[in-house]
């Protein structure tokens, strides 16, 4: 264990870093989560950003332009998460700790519903070369019929094969976290009991889906709708304001797992703590104390990310984790203590920092 | 008399407006009214991630279902810079973090202490040797308790409120005196009426408006692929040039090119005349007037209803031609190449931003903020005079260590292990 939050961090940031090797010339999320990891090294938090750099490799978007803003600010950021872990450390621990441990699978529970949520639906196609492959679709308007030719990255209606599953999470989340908080108002150990089942089953269906996920995106396999089929689609897309069809389909394409947008690896990380919370042996955190500096240096870095990047997305949900941020530091100097307060809302702002990078690159916020 | 009776000639208790008064201090002073606020802040701040900023009410509905797209528009969630959201929220976690700034300050006894000791010494000697360490500053009377104070805690704190206040002024200042329009323009018309369309945004969307300013454009040349042209902006005595893509300014006026439509008639005629190989050169003609080319060829232009029309006559006393000029030129004579140069109508969009010397001061005053809280050491330490011998008790928000050693540093005799210093986890 204490060579896992030693170095499992670092470790994982470099395998990230040597995957992503091949496309230095955008600026990829998992290269500030890497530097975070680096940032942070030594904490149970280095290693969090670590499997976070892992899971966004190969992202199909980027959350910043690729000019010297852009990388600025992505710098910045990865800087900021890693002084951040190091503020975060403590309350992250305290969240696995066995007194705490009641609220945190609550929280899960609730974060596995909205997980539930995340856009799966459709696949992206590559070539045996990596790259995404596109086809041609001739696109006439309704109105003025006007034509011409369009060059259609592959993205293709795919449900989740696990979506039968994951209704179900819908219906075991709000319970859990409803029987975790009963417990809470009137602690009885049947209540406890039937509370951590419907946890260990929540994560346990989250971790089945996820798999399941993975696993058909890793089987390669997918059948390419014919261009008739493809064109009928994609005019129901469009509303009736445009004829499509399509002229190319793309034929010899094949799924890998930057497929979907990473959904499942969160499905899998959210899930498996929900199963193992109950079990969880204590964690050990360096004793390096309160160190509040790293968090009012983390929310500097972040004013001056968000000032790059500017008209960006990603900027809003920065600017809200700096009020998140700016709140614990107020609990912070003014209690001159850790609370409960403190300690969440420095893990706010870590997930909303966290959320800001992944969700504009990995197209949760688009619809494809 | 009945015990209803007695109540009702029992006066019911009156809230006085001390009460409310505290009631509204406690409110405001509340750490936990802060991280409320700060949560409910944050997320309507991530709304703008998810909602395209500035999107127009068509562009909502293209992306969300109808209902969904009329509440966006409804709350303004489409313009969050604008919206009343920002500034309320703003203020309201500004006024709440004062109010707990100076409870904090008012109640120095709360909170955790790294340090707890009971020196040997009267008072006076420890406040002269605490005031040493300290660098022989004064200390200051708290309800009896003198407590000393280094670092920029305080004006730290200030400056990110006054940063937060900014941005929120700027909002407003945004709001009321700034300029977001689209104008398209009628190009090379000299008079009011090279406006053709006028655009507002109104924080509910694209609205037909007055222009702000009044801008008349001038027609690029057709031959240069930057697409260049010359454009007089409100009262600016100097025309500025546009350029496709690029940001121009004029006074405290932007202005970005947006789009170049084909436009059919209107405007005075222009012709690409080119004789042989020689490069074809721009004639900006006014309207029924005679032009005598080089060679001595005079040539007529007329604004017909498609484009424009010429009349060429050779020189002496040749035949003259009507020539209709396609857009891909037409020969006039066997040397003389004529064609004509379509109307376009330019879309400009223009805005105007006062506040964003106000947002980039927030930002300022944000980053060094934040920045003299990290860097600068902080450390209080509180003296009370008890009779049973003075209590003295130090802590530092940012420094683990910073009030073990002064205490060490205090009672230099002592050894750190011996004192009953209590350091926070």
């Amino acid at each position: 264990m204490m060579a896992l939050r030693a170095w499992g961090g670092v470790v994982l940031a470099l395998v990230a870093v040597a995957l992503e090797a091949g496309t230095w010339p955008s600026p990829r999320v998992s290269l500030a989560f890497a530097l975070g990891a680096m940032v942070g090294v030594g904490r149970w938090s280095s290693l969090l950003l670590g499997l976070l750099a892992l899971i966004t490799v190969v992202l199909p978007g980027s959350p910043v332009e690729a000019d010297p803003q852009g990388w600025a600010g992505l710098v910045l950021t990865g800087l900021g998460l890693g002084l951040l872990s190091r503020s975060v450390e403590p309350g992250l621990v305290a969240m696995l700790s066995t007194d705490r441990r009641r609220a945190t699978a609550t929280w899960f529970s609730l974060l596995a519903v909205a997980l539930v949520f995340l856009p799966d639906g459709h696949v992206a196609l590559f070539d045996p070369a990596g790259a995404l492959m596109s086809f041609s679709v001739v696109v006439e308007d309704a109105v003025t019929g006007v034509r011409g030719i369009q060059e259609l990255p592959a993205y293709l209606a795919s449900p989740h094969p696990a979506g039968s599953l994951l209704s179900w999470v819908l219906l075991l989340g709000p319970l859990t976290a409803f029987l975790l908080l009963a417990q809470g108002v009137a602690p009885r150990s049947d209540l406890a009991r039937a509370g951590w089942m419907s946890a260990r089953l929540t994560g346990g269906l989250l971790v089945l889906s996820a798999l399941w996920g993975l696993g058909e995106l890793l089987s390669g396999a997918i059948v390419v709708p014919s261009a008739a089929e493809l064109g009928e689609t994609l005019s129901e897309l469009a509303g009736g304001r445009a004829s499509i069809t399509a002229v190319t389909t793309p034929d010899g394409g094949s799924l890998s797992l930057a497929s979907r947008p990473r959904v499942d690896w969160i499905r899998l990380a959210v899930g498996a703590l929900l199963l193992v919370c109950p079990s969880l042996p204590p964690l050990s955190t360096p004793d390096d104390g309160p160190s509040d500096h790293w968090l009012s240096l983390s929310l500097a870095l972040a004013v001056a990310s968000c000032f790059l990047l500017g008209p960006a997305p990603c900027a809003w949900t920065i600017a809200g984790a700096v009020v998140c941020g700016s709140a614990a530091l107020m609990h912070g100097t003014l209690r001159v203590g850790r609370d409960r307060w403190f300690d969440d809302l420095q893990l706010l702002t870590l997930a909303l920092w966290a959320a800001a990078l992944i969700a504009p690159a990995a197209g949760w916020l688009g619809r494809l | 008399m009945t015990s209803e009776d007695t109540e009702r000639q029992t006066p019911e208790p009156q809230d006085s407006p001390t009460d409310w008064v505290q009631l509204a201090w406690s409110a405001l002073s509340s750490n936990a009214l802060l991280s409320a606020i700060a949560v409910a802040f944050a997320i309507v701040l991530c709304a703008g991630s998810a909602i395209p900023q500035g999107a127009t009410y068509e562009e909502l509905l293209r992306i969300y279902p109808y209902a969904v797209a009329r509440a966006m528009q409804s709350l303004g969630l489409h313009d969050l810079w604008s919206s009343w959201f920002l500034w309320l929220f703003a203020l309201l976690f500004s006024l709440n973090a004062l109010g707990a700034f100076l409870r904090a300050g008012a109640r120095i006894e709360e909170g955790r202490w790294d340090v707890e000791q009971t020196p040997t010494g009267n008072t006076e000697e420890l406040v002269k040797r605490i005031s040493s360490t300290l660098g022989d500053r004064a200390p200051r009377s708290r309800g009896g308790v003198l407590v000393w104070t280094t670092g920029v805690r305080r004006e730290a704190i200030g400056l990110i409120l006054l940063g937060i206040v900014s941005v929120a002024a700027s909002t407003v200042v945004g709001r009321n005196l700034g300029a977001n329009a689209r104008l398209e323009l009628q190009t090379g018309v000299q008079d009011d009426t090279a406006v053709l369309r006028s655009l507002r945004w109104d924080s509910g969307g694209w609205v037909q408006a007055r222009p702000p300013v009044s801008v008349r454009c001038d027609r690029a040349d057709p031959q240069d692929p930057l697409r260049r042209r010359r454009c007089a902006v409100g009262g600016v005595e100097e025309p500025v040039s546009l350029r496709a893509g690029k940001v121009t300014r004029a006074g405290d006026i932007e202005l970005r090119p947006l789009a170049e439509r084909p436009r059919i008639g209107g405007g005075d005629p222009e012709l690409l005349v080119r004789r042989g190989d020689a490069r074809a050169k721009l004639l900006r003609a006014k309207h029924g007037t005679t032009y005598e080319l080089d060679d001595g060829t005079r040539l007529t232009a007329y604004s017909g209803p498609d484009g424009p029309i010429a009349v060429v006559r050779p020189e002496g006393d040749g035949p003259a031609a009507l020539y209709v000029p396609s857009g891909e030129g037409q020969g006039a004579e066997s040397a003389l190449h004529l064609a004509g140069v379509p109307g376009v109508s330019l879309e400009v969009g223009l805005a105007r931003r006062p506040e964003r010397v106000l947002t980039l001061c927030g930002a300022l005053f944000l980053l060094i903020g934040f920045l003299l809280m990290a860097l600068v050491p902080d450390l209080t330490v509180a003296l009370s005079p008890r009779a049973e011998g003075s209590l003295v008790r130090a802590r530092s928000w940012n420094r683990q260590d910073l009030a073990e050693r002064w205490a060490a540093s205090l009672n230099p005799s002592e050894a750190p292990a011996e004192t009953d210093a209590e350091v926070s986890s």
